[in-house]
């Protein structure tokens, strides 16, 4: 179940990926995937989770009050 | 060089000597008699190319634009408002338009001969060489060449000029009149008719395309707004008519026709200085490629020159200007490169006096213009930016994607040009390699941390298992937040030990240094997203890998659990508190005040149900919604809570359905006398909002007016649902509430008796947590943090030995579902991230599985 999906850089349509053809799924094209290589090599992904207040750290608690 | 030393055997007539050419025997004579000087327009039929461009087709066709050039002019000039051609059966072509007619009378200068035999043999002459006439703009017309050149260069040529009452008509043939001027008849237009046939003997090939003219005439018609231009080709009846009252800004869509633009206006920038004109039209679509096309005078210059580079200055200094003020370009800037991609625009100059690199004025060479144009741009664009800072911000930022990709494709080169460096060229630091790399039983651990790492070194078997430690990091940021990265020195190692290249082919899978490539993280949330970036990574630069489904996911536990001196190891949390309450359940059961009694499988559908409560009932909590206050004076008529909370002004209100509510509301409307008003949209107010406070939105008209808020309460729906079920083990929504404390003493209506032991419990909700801790009599529980924690013979025999551990094999919709749930928690993106999150406000959780 492979939906319709956009190119993660420039949000153009890409077409579903064929297996083992030799596409640029899921980028739109070579230039997009380079660009995507790019920024991983920078570092500059990442994956942001905003901290509420009582997600803090220390706070596990909520979850396992069967610790000890 | 002098001819004495130059006697080469070419330039001799073959029997002018018969003792053969030596140096310096005199044969040779440079003289006077070998000076030719070509009369009329013999020079142009015999060095065409340096009137035309060349005889080919582009130089059959610039006979045509000659022509039309004039009629142009003829219309920039005030003169006619169409032009009409004919491509005729016969293969000649014919050009009308509506100006004044070429003048036909007689030049005493010129021997008495008529003005139009003139401007049709006599090179360099012609009515546009000054500017006081009627072509003060700048014409294309410049030399008084170009007209005669398509007389030279025609079999035959007739023209007919319509003026002055009369019309009148001459014909010629190579260039030479053949029939001179005579009145034709009487006419109350004005206007030129010229019909030629191109010489068949110059050009090999005399076949007019319609396509090429059709281009032609249509920009010109661009260029010339509100001119009328039809053109029909009488050999196939195919016609189209051209009139365009946008000018520019039409073109410039119609180029962008088949694109995306990034913004639906054409930006316009005119302008003039010393009496040169400016005038451009510019637009960007979602493409790469630049399209500007460039004009002097109407005439298209496709190799550019001086307009063109001040256009190109002027719009990067603008933009560069705008860019770094607005703060848009801090960590990159873009080049003049950049700012092109994806522009297409029209640069058309008027230039009294054009200097072009050749008769068919491919390029402008006027220096002044440069500036001119720069300062134009600059100064229009400048203004423009500022004024619409939408547009401005999106071709800053297709500049800056433009940069970057830049960056990302030299990157590329480089890495092709040190071909393997990836692959084969050593492999990283940090990898614990393998004895064997049969890719049936080798199996490469990507691991996260350092210590981690550690273990499973330590914990691995060396003959088939290898260890590449990761550092994730997991940073504190502003704004409180963690944020994950995958660095260049990661990403490389991976590529490195993995020993396949990013963007690789389906087969280059099979090259693989390892059978089994294994993400191995912690078992909490941070483990959880590091394993959806190196998925995310792996589906975008490694998809092969993850085709040939030789990815897996190692399954380290969660707890350590010792029972009896036996140990055993549990992967979740459900399931630790699953396996606590099957524990807790055993030999016990729950007494009521009344003396009831609960156990067995009715316990644990009590446990289970209170379990599934107690998470709405926190967030109701959160909302601000007191309980204690529900349980005393808010529970329906049946014992359950109310579904909404309706603020009235100072008052509090509660209601059990819809019915209720939209009663209410009609019985204080009819109160009052008119419609209440709904307290203003500001999500915070109702959370933050306690009992009885007022809202202190915009005053209405009297000041005493009471604003009506209602809030939905529905987390009441899954309690009420859950209470119903409840209320059949005799179980009320008070008994969830803590007793209290009567004279000094807490009062438990509730004892939890198991194996003889009595624990009192003072509610209900306490009572799933007296149960786990009766599940954890005996054991011995350890929770880790990381896999740092285990040591490195519980991380082998748990997570890592093929006998005892459990896999799971990563397959393409896992690795999408990654980069989907990557894409919406990508720091990068934060708006839609914000959109996701409230829409599945109560699936949140669900992510971090």
């Amino acid at each position: 179940m492979i939906r319709p999906r956009e190119c993660p850089i420039c949000r153009k349509p890409v077409l579903p990926a064929t297996e083992g053809a030799a596409d640029h799924f899921p980028f739109c094209s070579e230039r997009c995937r380079q660009v995507d290589l790019l920024r991983w090599s920078k570092g500059k992904y990442a994956i942001v989770e905003p901290l509420s207040p009582d997600q803090l750290p220390e706070n596990d608690e909520t979850q396992d009050a069967d610790d000890e | 060089m002098s001819p004495e030393n130059d006697p080469t055997p070419d330039e001799q007539p073959p029997a002018a000597d018969g003792n053969g050419a030596t140096a310096g025997d005199g044969t040779a004579e440079y003289g006077a008699d070998q000076i030719q000087a070509l009369k009329g327009l013999e020079g142009i039929r015999m060095r065409p190319a340096m009137y035309i461009g060349g005889t080919d087709s582009r130089g059959l066709h610039h006979l045509v634009f000659e022509v039309v050039d004039n009629c142009i002019d003829e219309f920039v000039a005030g003169f006619g408002k169409m032009i009409a051609v004919h491509i005729n059966l016969d293969g000649s072509l014919t050009c009308v338009d509506d100006g004044r007619g070429i003048p036909v009378d007689p030049m005493p200068e010129m021997d008495n001969k008529p003005a139009v035999e003139v401007v049709l043999t006599s090179l360099h002459a012609g009515g546009k060489f000054d500017r006081e006439g009627g072509y003060k703009k700048g014409t294309g017309g410049l030399h008084g060449v170009g007209i005669k050149a398509v007389n030279a260069l025609s079999e035959w040529l007739v023209v007919e000029s319509r003026r002055e009452a009369h019309v009148w008509r001459m014909e010629f043939a190579r260039g030479e009149v053949t029939s001179n001027l005579a009145r034709l008849g009487s006419t109350q237009q004005t206007g030129t008719r010229m019909t030629f046939k191109p010489d068949v003997k110059i050009f090999g090939d005399i076949h007019f395309s319609f396509d090429v003219l059709h281009r032609r005439l249509q920009e010109l018609a661009f260029l010339n707004k509100g001119v009328r231009i039809r053109l029909v080709d009488e050999r196939t009846g195919q016609k189209d008519e051209f009139c365009y009252q946008g000018g520019l800004d039409e073109f410039v869509v119609w180029l962008n026709r088949t694109e995306t633009p990034l913004f639906p206006e054409v930006i316009r920038a005119s302008g003039s200085d010393q009496g040169i004109s400016v005038d451009v039209a510019l637009q960007y679509n979602d493409g790469y490629n630049e399209n500007v096309r460039c004009f002097a005078n109407n005439i298209p210059n496709p190799d550019g020159g001086t307009h063109l580079s001040g256009f190109r200055s002027g719009l990067t200094r603008t933009l560069n200007t705008y860019g770094k003020k607005s703060g848009l370009f801090k960590d990159t800037e873009p080049s003049g490169d950049d700012f092109r991609e994806g522009l297409t625009a029209i640069v058309s100059i008027n230039v009294p006096f054009p200097q072009f690199q050749s008769q068919n004025k491919t390029k402008l060479l006027n220096n002044e213009v440069e500036g001119i144009v720069s300062s134009v741009i600059y100064e229009v664009l400048t203004k423009f930016f500022e004024e619409h800072p939408q547009t401005s911000k999106r071709v800053c930022q297709k500049a800056l994607t433009a940069a970057e990709a830049r960056e990302a494709a030299r990157k590329s080169r480089e890495m092709v040009r040190r071909k393997g460096a990836l692959t084969s060229a050593g492999l990283p630091e940090k990898l614990r390699d393998c004895r064997t790399h049969d890719l049936a039983s080798s199996e490469l651990f990507l691991v996260e941390g350092d210590s981690a790492g550690g273990s499973a070194d330590t914990g691995r078997d060396s003959n088939t298992q290898a260890i590449l430690p990761l550092r994730g990091k997991i940073l504190n940021v502003e704004k409180a937040q963690l944020v994950k990265v995958l660095d260049n020195e990661e990403i490389a190692a991976i590529f490195k030990a993995v020993g396949v290249a990013p963007g690789a082919a389906f087969e280059d899978a099979g090259k693989r240094r390892y059978g089994k490539i294994i993400l191995m993280t912690d078992a909490d949330v941070d483990g959880s997203h590091i394993r959806t970036l190196l998925l995310t990574f792996m589906f975008r630069h490694l998809r092969p890998l993850i085709e040939q489904e030789c990815i897996y996911i190692a399954q380290p536990p969660l707890y350590r659990v010792v029972q009896r001196k036996q140990t055993r190891y549990v992967q979740t949390a459900e399931e630790m508190a699953k396996q606590l309450v099957e524990l807790g359940l055993e030999g016990t059961s729950l007494r009521f005040k009344d003396g009831t009694v609960m156990e067995g499988e009715s316990l644990r559908i009590i446990i289970s149900l209170l379990s599934e409560i107690e998470e709405p009932l926190i967030t109701l909590e959160r909302r601000g919604v007191d309980l204690r206050l529900l349980a005393a004076r808010h529970l329906t008529a049946k014992g359950l809570l109310p579904k909404y909370r309706v603020f009235l002004g100072r008052t509090q209100h509660w209601f059990a359905d819809r019915a209720d509510l939209d009663q209410f509301i009609a019985a204080e409307e009819a109160r009052c006398g008119h419609e209440l008003r709904v307290v203003d949209e500001n999500p915070s107010v109702a959370a933050a909002k306690t009992d009885g406070q007022a809202a202190d939105g915009a005053a209405p008209q009297n000041g005493h007016e009471s604003m009506l808020q209602v809030i939905d309460l529905h987390e009441t729906r899954t309690i009420n649902h859950v209470l119903e079920r409840l209320f059949g083990y005799g179980i009320r929504f008070n008994d969830l509430l803590s007793a209290g404390i009567k004279d000094g003493v807490a009062i438990h209506p509730f004892v939890v008796v198991s194996d003889g032991d009595q624990y009192p419990v003072s509610s209900l909700r306490d009572l799933l947590g007296q149960v786990r801790k009766l599940g954890e009599h005996g054991l011995k529980l350890t929770r880790f943090k990381g896999l740092g924690e285990m040591n490195s013979d519980e991380l082998g025999e748990t997570a890592m030995d093929p006998k005892s551990r459990t896999l799971l094999r990563v397959t393409m919709q896992d690795a999408v579902a990654a980069d989907e749930i990557f894409r919406v928690l990508m720091g990068d993106h934060v708006e839609p991230r914000r959109e996701f999150i409230e829409k599945h406000a109560l699936d949140v959780k669900e992510l971090d599985v």
